[in-house]
């Protein structure tokens, strides 16, 4: 849990809030759980995921940047491509993987890191129109590979 | 393409695209709000999360910071997390937990809170502390005594303990009966320590100390090696 919250927030100290939050909130919020929703795993992720994701787009982006930034960035750097991290067997990582680099890197980086489309236009260098493209059509064909 | 599997992928796009944190808050707000009501957006955002959630669990594990357990411990044990009926209802059904045990880490954690409610009500409250100091008089470690005689022990420096040495922590209430062991450590860290030892409660002034051994503590029960940090605790306020 820490781990997917300082992939988006790069700062362990904020990471560690967040999934202190995250717990309270999953011990407080169980009787709220419902089912429906989807498994235990995937909420307890979306909690912690959409925790992360607030604190880094509430005006704190900023106060992500510094000092510390470098050495959360070499820690990034140093976990590598995060689809080399799902199992062989995944149908996710297979799915992935057919995808064009830059189209499966731009859900990669969504995903895993918090981006925004204009982040992620910035990064890669593209115009944004051509990301929220990208990114949608990549998205439908994930699903029907997947399905 | 017929509008109808037009507007199928059109949903499913907009969930995916939600699910991967790019919609701008209002539209993830409206998302949220409609998902209560909307059967087939619920069910879309419900199988991306599925679908990307392999990405959460192979992120490379981060160990936690060693207080991290102590603030979630302390922040579940609050008085705002009193049981509630539907609470309850989740916590006992088995389901949830067989499925929640492919969390790995994250049930793990939910499953160390649960039993720290059910071993302690409230959270533990120190009856007295101490401030240990060394020959400088700078404070080196607190101690948290508790009710039961355990303690939780506070390094704030580092201690520089040699190979084949341990730091062991003892206490002193009663001359006649001599110093106390409480624990045996192999560095400097945070530790509950002497939970089940069955020690009277601490008193005002009451003697602790960290004091330098072999490495599976003194072979005679007494302190053998050097003082590092000595001081007598005060009773707390409650």
């Amino acid at each position: 849990m820490i781990a997917v919250a300082m992939r988006i927030l790069r700062r362990r100290d904020l990471a560690e809030d967040v999934v202190q939050d995250a717990f309270v909130r999953i011990w407080r919020q169980a009787g709220l759980y419902d089912p429906n929703l989807g498994s235990p795993r995937a909420w307890i992720y979306t909690i912690v995921r959409n925790l992360a994701l607030n604190l880094l787009r509430n005006g704190k982006r900023e106060d992500v940047v510094d000092d510390q930034e470098l050495t959360a960035l070499s820690d990034a750097d140093a976990e590598g491509d995060p689809l080399s991290r799902l199992a062989d067997s995944s149908s996710l990582r297979r799915c992935l993987e057919q995808l064009e680099p830059q189209r499966r890197v731009s859900l990669l980086l969504a995903y895993t890191e918090g981006l925004t489309h204009g982040e992620i236009a910035g990064r890669l260098g593209l115009p944004l129109g051509t990301v929220k493209a990208w990114i949608r059509r990549s998205l439908l064909a994930l699903r029907e590979c997947m399905a | 393409m017929t509008d109808q599997s037009q507007d199928r992928e059109e949903l499913q796009a907009l969930a995916g695209e939600y699910v991967l944190g790019l919609l701008e808050d209002t539209a993830a707000r409206e998302i949220e709000r409609r998902m209560a009501e909307d059967a087939p957006l619920r069910a879309a955002v419900v199988a991306w999360r599925e679908r990307f959630v392999e990405l959460d669990q192979s992120a490379q594990p981060v160990s936690p910071s060693i207080d991290l357990w102590d603030r979630i411990a302390r922040d579940v044990a609050g008085p705002a997390a009193s049981p509630s009926k539907p609470r309850q209802k989740l916590w006992s059904n088995l389901a949830f937990w067989r499925s929640a045990a492919f969390a790995g880490a994250a049930a793990s954690l939910v499953l160390a809170a649960v039993s720290i409610m059910a071993l302690q009500q409230a959270p533990p409250r120190p009856v007295a502390v101490a401030v240990l100091q060394g020959d400088d008089a700078v404070p080196g470690a607190i101690i948290e005594a508790f009710a039961d005689g355990s303690v939780r022990l506070v390094p704030l420096r580092a201690i520089d303990v040699p190979p084949g040495r341990a730091l062991q922590v003892w206490t002193l209430w009663d001359r006649a009966r001599g110093p106390v062991p409480l624990g045996v450590l192999a560095r400097a860290e945070q530790r509950r320590l002497a939970q089940d030892n069955g020690l009277p409660r601490p008193i005002d002034q009451q003697l602790y100390e960290i004091t330098l051994e072999p490495a599976n503590g003194s072979p005679t029960g007494r302190p053998t090696g050097p003082i590092l940090y000595k001081g007598l605790a005060s009773t707390a306020i409650h």
